[in-house]
């Protein structure tokens, strides 16, 4: 492996452990702490190994064949079948605009105390700009690199206290609350995970990452560059969301004190660090949050335009490409009208989350049919090992999706 | 006609806008500083946090944003 090749893999690394962070993982991260200490922690490990499995096949996929995910997609299941998966993304996707532009505008409305809604257009525009002028590798690589700055909840983690053993313990074990063990708590439980599960596995980073892999050429030679970078970047990303578990809990579950706002986010930080603390988290959360809505806006359009064969690619002028312009551009319009109807941004995340997580299996069960045919994959097809693990999580993700409906029901709505 | 609607169309979103900010007023911080009152004058330094089991009610603080 030559140096080139190293400084990329780094870069990818680093680029995974920032862009695997958005609003979803600030909001239901910080709720599980506060609401059920380390109870939900297991959610994580489940939901990382499950990211690390489909990330690498999604970029095995591209490397293989050299195409599109959405493009195959529709030509091995036929139209009318691919519709189904390409429907439910452009639904979450949009609703995961909507709570990431959301995230931004939060942010400066911690800065400025004017309410978020204001912020709500600029933070958009913001987003629009970005994508008309920047290339892929600028609007992967500098809102990730920013981003980093959330590795701060790791800091404050280490600051309380924490009892390490314990995290460790409740990571692997599924152990359910007592207090929260039967009825309404019980689905409220339950949704909490799925809504976890749900931010750590969105729709939209597996889009993102296997058009990512084809708009930086990856070849043959970089199958393990695409594997080191699932497992090293995402695993640390989690590693930053456990922590964001764990300052929650010592803190507002410590002390029976709740703030279900996500500006309530930046206390334990702000009570832990001081202002160090708040500047990281404003930094990081702005980065995180305006990463996730750029790499949104995108794999919106590279569905669309993958699906039906419309030219793609954001390295592409304006001009060359504008179908693919038109599509980023509609999705963040209607995330901007769906926004200043003044929906709460943090309800909206954890039904968003949630059905992230319903609608799962629809994307990865055709992956992993693809992942086992050699017409596409060649001698890149999965073997035993991958296709264990991958029909282990689809099993676990069709389950959440029978049981998502009617948890959220038995729990009132998702509880909290 | 059709940019009667755009104008039109335009006018709603503004109204709505508007009429949604002015129903979002943040809290001037009020329900944070009580949540941060209660971190560091109940909790004391953070070094010496020890959980404490989770009371049947706790004092929620809800706000959009």
């Amino acid at each position: 492996m030559g140096k080139i090749k190293i400084g990329s893999l780094a870069l990818g690394v680093f680029t995974a452990i920032g862009g695997f962070v958005d609003m979803g993982n600030l909001v239901t991260a910080s709720q599980a702490g506060a609401q059920y200490r380390f109870a939900l922690l297991w959610t994580v490990v489940v939901g990382t190994l499950g990211v690390i499995v489909y990330a690498d096949l999604a970029g095995r996929v591209a490397i293989a064949s050299g195409r599109s995910l959405f493009d195959i997609i529709r030509e091995r299941l036929g139209v009318r079948l691919a519709l189904i998966p390409l429907a439910g993304n452009l639904l979450i996707n949009v609703l995961t605009l909507v709570i990431e532009i959301a995230g931004m505008a939060l942010v400066l409305q911690i800065v400025t105390g004017l309410t978020y809604l204001v912020w709500y257009p600029v933070a958009a525009l913001l987003v629009v700009v970005v994508l008309w002028f920047g290339s892929f590798k600028f609007i992967e690589n500098a809102a990730a690199l920013l981003g980093l700055a959330i590795v701060v909840f790791i800091v404050a983690a280490f600051k309380l206290a924490t009892p390490w053993d314990q995290v460790a313990r409740q990571a692997v074990l599924p152990l359910i609350p007592p207090d929260q063990g039967h009825g309404q708590a019980l689905a409220a439980y339950g949704f909490s995970a799925i809504a976890l599960l749900g931010a750590l596995i969105a729709p939209y980073e597996v889009a993102f990452y296997s058009s990512g892999a084809i708009e930086e050429r990856w070849g043959g030679t970089d199958i393990i560059t695409n594997r080191v970078t699932a497992i090293v970047g995402i695993g640390f990303g989690a590693l930053i969301t456990v922590a964001m578990i764990v300052v929650a809990a010592q803190t507002f579950y410590a002390h029976g004190v709740q703030s279900q706002t996500f500006v309530g986010i930046r206390l334990p930080l702000v009570y832990t660090l001081g202002k160090v603390g708040l500047g990281a988290f404003l930094i990081g959360a702005f980065a995180t949050t305006a990463g996730a809505a750029l790499e949104t806006a995108l794999a919106t359009a590279y569905s669309l335009c993958q699906f039906f064969g419309w030219d793609w690619g954001q390295d592409h002028n304006p001009q060359h490409a504008p179908t693919f312009t038109l599509w980023y551009l509609l999705a963040i319009l209607a995330a901007v009208i769906i926004a200043i109807t003044g929906i709460d941004p943090v309800r909206l995340t954890i039904y968003t989350t949630a059905l992230g997580a319903f609608a799962l299996p629809f994307t990865f069960a055709p992956l992993l049919i693809i992942a086992n045919d050699s017409r596409y994959m060649g001698d890149q097809r999965n073997g035993r090992l991958a296709n264990i693990a991958g029909v282990f999580f689809l099993v676990v993700l069709t389950i959440i999706t029978v049981i998502t409906i009617p948890l959220f029901i038995m729990s009132g709505g998702g509880g909290g | 006609m059709g940019r009667t609607l755009t104008v039109l169309l335009t006018v709603a979103l503004l109204a709505l806008w508007i009429t949604s900010i002015a129903h979002n007023q943040p809290a001037v911080g009020s329900d944070e500083q009580t949540v941060l009152h209660q971190l560091t004058t109940v909790a004391g330094p953070p070094s010496t946090v020890t959980p404490t089991p989770l009371p049947s009610s706790p004092t929620a603080t809800r706000s959009a944003g």
